[in-house]
């Protein structure tokens, strides 16, 4: 039952990879992305429903990232994944849109919760979107 | 000179510790996996299971125990970002209490915090005060009779806030608290203290040092 679309973003190949795979083994259709610029040519060419970005990576920052999805894809959710005491930086990336804040390192079963959450209010817009 | 040193110092402490929670996210996440795997494997198909089961949890705990260090030391890193700033007694007491117990568990003594109900903010230079409770904490480990308990407690409110180290002999032993006014130690913390406009005073009653913050406060 793979209906969940989620792409996680992180620079930290090994980390990405093998949270990947534990999502997938709880039925969750997982992508991966290694760099900001990575994340949004793979949203224009499949969106997903649910996006985990980290924000501290090189390059253009998860803040950047953030900032381009939620003006091309409103309908998108993001879950922004933080450095330890970084409560401001969470803050930061609500005002921005995002749908929520983890601290790394992750507890998995809320990361699922949270993809769970964000997974309703993202299908709920698309259906009001298209009318139903 | 001194302040770009502390500064140079904190920030490639704080950014070390950044990547160290990098490296226990993959750590934590890979033993989880292989404990996804474990589960997944048919009953009675895999020799040394429990080994494997026991180990992984081993790995987590010690993951915890790493996120817990690198946390901290991430905090106490940033102390050193202002050099006045609005700080909350109880967290630093907590943070210093936490930062000494491998010193403590190296002389046979039990440092521990109890912490208070009420907020006690005053405005200090964040890493005077690390430096403060870390030097009254080992002044009075030196002093207190072997495996005596040390405990930090913040008391009093607003800018008569203090915070209270006090040491309790174990059970059964001779108490015999030295005059820390005399030790050489004591004019150095005090000078410390002096340098965040605080105080430090003797508690002989509770065998312990007592650091007032009201001069702190009135330098606002």
């Amino acid at each position: 039952m793979k209906t969940w679309k989620v792409l996680l973003v992180d620079d930290e190949v090994e980390f990405v990879s093998t949270l990947a795979e534990r999502l997938g083994l709880r039925d969750l259709h997982v992508d991966v992305a290694n760099s900001g610029e990575q994340a949004l040519s793979q949203i224009e060419a499949d969106p997903p429903s649910v996006v985990v970005l980290d924000v501290m990576m090189p390059g253009m920052s998860g803040f950047a990232v953030l900032e381009r999805i939620k003006s091309m894809h409103p309908d998108i959710e993001v879950i922004l994944l933080t450095g330890m005491g970084a409560a401001n930086e969470g803050m930061a990336g609500l005002r921005q849109g995002a749908f929520d804040y983890l601290v790394k390192p992750l507890d998995l079963e809320e990361l699922i919760q949270k993809i769970g959450e964000a997974m309703k209010k993202s299908a709920g817009r698309t259906r009001k979107h298209d009318g139903q | 000179m001194m302040d770009n040193k502390i500064e140079f110092i904190g920030t490639i402490t704080a950014s070390v510790t950044h990547e160290l929670k990098n490296v226990l996210s993959i750590i934590k996440e890979s033993a989880g996996l292989m404990e996804d795997l474990i589960a997944l494997a048919p009953e009675n198909s895999m020799p040394h299971k429990d080994k494997f089961v026991r180990s992984i949890s081993r790995i987590a705990d010690q993951v915890a125990r790493g996120v817990e260090l690198s946390s901290r030391l991430n905090s106490f890193a940033h102390t050193s970002d202002e050099p006045r700033a609005r700080v909350d007694l109880n967290q630093a007491v907590e943070q210093a209490v936490f930062l000494s117990q491998r010193f403590a568990r190296l002389r046979g003594a039990e440092l521990k915090n109890t912490k208070s109900e009420k907020q006690h903010q005053v405005t200090t230079d964040p890493l005077g005060l690390q430096m403060l409770l870390f030097s009254s904490i080992g002044l009075l480990m030196a002093e207190a009779a072997p495996g005596a308990a040390i405990t930090l407690q913040v008391e009093g409110e607003g800018s008569d806030s203090i915070v209270l180290l006090k040491s309790t002999p174990q059970p059964g032993a001779i108490s015999e608290f030295k005059d820390l006014a005399e030790t050489t130690e004591w004019q150095v913390l005090r000078e410390t203290a002096h340098a965040l406009d605080a105080d430090v005073s003797e508690d002989r009653s509770r065998a312990g040092i007592s650091v007032s913050f009201s001069g702190s406060e009135k330098r606002i």
